[in-house]
């Protein structure tokens, strides 16, 4: 007896869902005498969106995973060692030591961080320390600049990134420009290098 | 055993060259994990001449030039410009600085060229340059120098 209450209650419940399906149909045929005599049909759309996160920090390619990694010289004039002249850069992406940088993500606050494994060395116990290399931040294709997190010398510093669009939707980018602060008289030598004596900065993003 | 070590050791491998892979000057990632993460790169180099320096103080800070009364004479000599007997607390120091090692020695050879008198010649003298400091960057020696005579040439060298 319970079992057959059961499986009644299970096929109006179908018969019920079945309704609306068969009232939005994507033909109809309509006849009678009222006027106007009208007949719809309906089309659904569904528009699927990743989740994505997007950085770029010199030679990248749009939208896409690039494997170049710029590197930025600076050669200081002996004239110059130690003098407070600010030493411009040669690389980039813009040259000059210039690069574009740009954050784009589509799910919420974007945290953005830069991080190196200490001061930048010659291999020989000198250092110079991150905080003398100055970043020039100016805009490129979005109204706000992206921001640049400090560099520290064997630390990681993080910010996050406002966004642009809506409370998840963060589009920035930017022209950083790198020049070396030369404010103290360092021992000679090559510091840094493509992934050598700390000379490398990791950039990271990390959305929820 | 010997499966899940090889296991463990190919979940390493493949770890390190995924993050080895996902840093590059762009990074594109999409997907469900929460949070989702990118990172990119850049390199930095400086380059640092070696740099030998030697002058005379005291100077002025504005022209760089030798304070009055004293005048400075090619190669480095520092004579008083009035002619006057020289002050000893004020006798100019040569002051040598470099950044690519410790200066150990150095030579001050000095002349007799009073002003007005006939040149005399003295034996040079070797002054031995202490290190003042031992600070890794920058190796700055200050000798004073003290003139019999009113001339001085100072040499210094890097080993």
């Amino acid at each position: 007896m319970k079992k057959e209450t059961l499986s009644r209650v299970v096929f109006c419940l179908a018969g019920l869902t079945m309704l609306p399906a068969t009232a939005h149909a994507e033909s109809r045929f309509v006849t009678g005498t009222s006027s106007p005599l009208t007949a719809t049909a309906n089309l659904d759309f569904t528009i699927t969106i990743p989740k994505f996160v997007y950085l770029r920090v010199g030679t990248g390619t749009s939208m896409a995973t690039s494997t170049t990694v710029d590197n930025l010289v600076y050669t200081v004039p002996a004239a110059n060692v130690g003098d407070g002249t600010a030493i411009s850069g040669t690389g980039g992406d813009l040259t000059g030591g210039q690069v574009t940088a740009r954050v784009m993500g589509n799910n919420g606050t974007i945290a953005f961080s830069s991080s190196t494994l200490g001061a930048m060395s010659n291999g020989a116990g000198d250092t110079i320390s991150w905080s003398q290399m100055n970043v020039g931040v100016t805009t490129n294709t979005s109204a706000t600049a992206l921001s640049h997190p400090s560099l520290v010398d064997g630390s990681t510093t993080s910010i996050n990134l406002p966004t642009t669009s809506g409370t998840k939707v963060t589009n920035l980018d930017a022209r950083w420009t790198f020049t070396y602060r030369n404010d103290n008289v360092v021992a000679a030598g090559t510091y840094g290098g493509v992934n050598a004596n700390n000379g490398r900065v990791t950039y990271g993003v990390s959305m929820p | 055993m010997q499966k899940g070590t090889t296991l463990a050791i190919s979940l390493v491998l493949a770890a390190s060259a995924l993050a080895e892979s996902a840093y590059a000057a762009s990074h594109f990632e999409t997907g469900d994990e929460a949070p989702l993460a990118a990172s990119v790169r850049l390199n930095f180099t400086i380059l640092i001449p070696e740099i030998l320096t030697l002058r005379i103080d005291p100077r002025d800070a504005a022209t760089n030039a030798l304070q009055s009364p004293w005048a400075l004479r090619v190669p480095a000599m520092a004579v008083r410009a009035d002619g006057l007997e020289p002050d000893p607390t004020t006798l100019p120091r040569a002051v040598a600085s470099s950044n690519a090692g410790t200066l150990a020695t150095g030579a001050a050879a000095a002349e007799s060229v009073q002003l007005g008198e006939s040149a005399q010649a003295n034996p040079p003298e070797q002054v031995s340059l202490a290190q003042p400091d031992d600070r890794p960057l920058l190796r700055s020696i200050e000798p004073t120098v003290s003139l019999d005579t009113h001339s001085a040439a100072f040499l210094v060298a890097l080993p």
